[in-house]
Formats: C-alpha cells, structure tokens, sequence
C-alpha cells in the first residue's frame, strides 16, 4: 500500500496530466450527451451575454452589408412573388400560389451573435430563442440560401450548426436534372461543400445549380446551396465526385431566416417505429 | 467571439496561451495543469467544442517543466525571475514561448482535425498559427511586459 502511494505520490504530475486529458477527450467525444447541459456551450448565460455585447460592437462595422443584402434579398422574394402569380410548370419556385405551401413554413428573421468559418466544427449563435418559438431542427436560410439547421435554443438563443460543419448532412439535389445526393463538408474550405451519391449518368456541369430536396422536411425543397464548381469521375467510378460552391458566403454573414415547418410533426410521426435499416 | 485569422484559416491567432506562458516559474505543477485545463474549457465554451482547446492547453502545461528544466540558464534561475523577456532575454523567450506555442497549436489542429487527411495543412495550421501567435506574444511582452529589474 505504501509502494502504491509512493509511487502516486512520484507520477502526480502525470497522473494528472492524464486525467486531465481523459477528461477532456471524453468532453470532446461525448458532446452529444452534453446538449442537455447548456453549460460549457456557447449558449451559457455569461458567454452569450459577452458574445451580444461584442456582437453590438462589431455590428455597427457590418451595417451596409446588412442592408445591401437585406435589399438583394427583399428584391429576390418580390421576384418570385411575381413568378409564383404566373404557372411556373416545374421550376422549383419557393413560394408557390398555394394555400397548402404558404400555410406550412413560416419564417422569422434572426440576426447573428457569433460565427465561425475556420474551425473544423463551425457554428452561429443566434438572437433568437424558445421565447420567440425556435426550436430545434429548424432550418436558417440567409438571402433565399442555405445556412444550416438549429440544433439547440435556450430561452433566448439559438445554436445553429452551418453546412460548414464536419457533422452536417442534408440531401441535397441537381436543379436540372432531379438527381439527388448527400451534401456535406470536408473541412477544408469555408466556401466550398461536397455533393455525393450523384450517379454518373446525371450528366452534371460547372455552374450547375444544387437545391435542397425537401425530403426529410428539415429544409423547404428549392432553397439554393451553391452552384458546382468542380464535377469529376474518378476511373471506373459510378458516381461524381462534385464540389459545391456556397452561396452563402460564411465570411459576412449577419441576418438569417429561420424556417419553421408547421407539418413537421405530422411528417415525422409517418415514419416513426418504420424499420429503415437493418 | 472576435477572431483572428489571415490566409484563409491557415494562420490563426491563440492568444489566450499567454496565460499559461506568463505564470511564475515557481508555480506547482498541480497548479499549472488545472488552469491550463480551466482555461481551455473557458475558450472552448466559446467555440463550442468541449474538451478541445483543454486538452491542447493541458499537454501545454505539461510539457512546460521539462521545458523550463531544459532551457536552465547557466547560472541557473534567480528566485525573482518571471517568464519574461526583461528577465531571461529575448533568445531565451523565444525558445520557451515558441515551443510552448507549437506544442498547443499542433496538438490543437491535429486533435481537431482528428484524421489524417490533408494532413499537410493541419500541420502547416498548427505551425503558422504558432508563429502568429508567438509574434504577437514577443510584441505584447516588448509593448507592455514586465520591465527590467533595477540592478541589484
């Protein structure tokens, strides 16, 4: 017993290097658990408290961008207010003359207390919380484009994880063509993501519009994400391998939309207890 | 949280490590370890990644005796001396706050990264982030750090 004191007593250092370490990767693995406990997110009290006064600092510096895209984005809506007054046949027009699709989302401004772009798992914070109806799973759009979904809200903020996050998965699809895949983010670049699962007969070009899917019911179908940039077959590859330029630019992004889908427990409830694997 | 990047994400700033290089020389161990660890958590409550920045500070902390042990002045340390350039010189700053800084950073991007792929730039991250951050570490210290002792 005194040998295994005496040799605590010579290793303290690393034992406690040690511990301090499993501890700090079990944080890191376990994040998953931890969204029930707010405390070490950026959602603690104190931190989005700091973050909202540095925010009202740093905004008064992004105030014409603000307004430059808060006018490209009004522009864009009364656009296809018009379109959707005519047929639109097929195009993949956002807000539909129908009573059934205006019903279903509804959407709400947010602006944004703190981003990241370099990070390997990006997030936004936002002014918005369970006070003002966010909850999560909600999808952000910013200018009629793709942003990410909420994860989690406190009473008065919201956590959203963007498409530039190395966890973020949405289905995605081509605009002309239908073919649909599974958009994600490789960590390597803020303004480019990922498209897969597109198969080679879906003829895809540079500058090829990729929307949402809507399947899923996280996101409305039609909301842009980016154009291809990069569409490339690997040697007796059945798929693409295709880059997605963001049209969201992560570098200045201040005001977004959140969308909430009023038919989304009603959707949910159809798969629920259906095996989808096994 | 007001951050600091230049090309692209390949270079960051990690400012908040002066902490740990400023301690006192003498300070325990046991000491250094916990606030290293209560530092990284501080930070990664900012960025949303628990256990990150902690464990980079950490290895941080743990490496800093062997360092200062390594880097024992000839005459060994005076009882007052601080970490600073005043006291122990430019050359030996940079020595200690530079390998600090690359051990966090590289641990930091490389656990956080988390895969060998474009292994290349986590390690380019890792090394640049050290050298911006030691740069402004060196500046702070000239502009603001401890002055030199009166001549005994």
């Amino acid at each position: 017993m005194r040998d295994f004191v005496r040799f605590l007593n010579a290793y303290k250092h690393g034992l406690l290097f040690l511990l301090l370490q499993v501890i700090s990767f079990s944080l890191l693995f376990e994040f998953g658990v931890f969204q029930r406990t707010v405390f070490l997110s950026s959602l603690n009290r104190v931190t989005a408290s700091i973050q909202a006064q540095t925010s009202s600092w740093t905004d008064y510096f992004h105030l014409d961008e603000v307004n430059q895209q808060l006018r490209d984005e009004n522009l864009d809506l009364l656009q296809r207010c018009e379109l959707s007054l005519k047929d639109a046949g097929k195009e993949y027009v956002f807000a539909e003359p129908d009573a059934f699709y205006l019903k279903r989302y509804q959407f709400q401004y947010s602006h944004v207390l703190s981003s990241t772009k370099h990070l390997q798992n990006n997030y936004l914070t936002l002014d918005k919380g369970r006070a003002q109806g966010v909850m999560p799973s909600m999808g952000v759009i910013s200018e009629m484009s793709l942003v990410g979904r909420v994860e989690r809200a406190t009473k008065e903020f919201a956590l959203v994880v963007p498409i530039i996050h190395r966890g973020f998965e949405a289905s995605a699809q081509l605009e002309r063509s239908g073919h649909f895949g599974l958009l994600s983010w490789n960590g390597l670049d803020y303004r480019f993501a990922q498209l897969d699962q597109i198969p080679k007969e879906a003829k895809v070009q540079v500058g090829d519009r990729v929307v949402t899917r809507g399947a899923g019911s996280l996101f409305p179908e039609g909301i842009l994400i980016g154009t291809i940039s990069e569409a490339i077959i690997d040697e007796g590859a059945n798929f693409y391998t295709l880059q997605v330029e963001l049209a969201v630019d992560f570098s200045s992004i201040q005001e977004v939309m959140l969308v909430k889908d009023e038919q989304r427990v009603q959707l949910d409830s159809l798969t629920v207890d259906m095996p989808t694997d096994e | 949280m007001i951050n600091l990047s230049m090309l692209d994400g390949l270079m960051q700033l990690n400012l908040y490590v002066l902490f740990i290089i400023l301690l006192p020389l003498r300070t325990p161990q046991s000491l250094v370890l916990l606030a290293g660890f209560v530092l990284g958590l501080v930070m990664d409550s900012f960025y949303n990644s628990p256990g990150l920045h902690a464990s980079a500070c950490v290895l941080m902390a743990f490496v800093r005796p062997s360092l200062l042990q390594a880097l024992t002045p000839r005459e060994d340390y005076e009882v007052t001396d601080r970490p600073s350039i005043a006291d122990m010189g430019l050359s030996w700053f940079i020595r200690y706050a530079g390998i600090l800084c690359l051990v966090h950073s590289i641990w930091l991007y490389l656990v956080e990264r988390f895969s060998f792929t474009a292994f290349g730039t986590t390690l380019a991250k890792g090394f640049l982030s050290s050298l911006l951050t030691l740069a402004v570490i060196i500046l702070l210290e000239y502009l603001l750090g401890a002055k030199r002792k009166a001549a005994a």
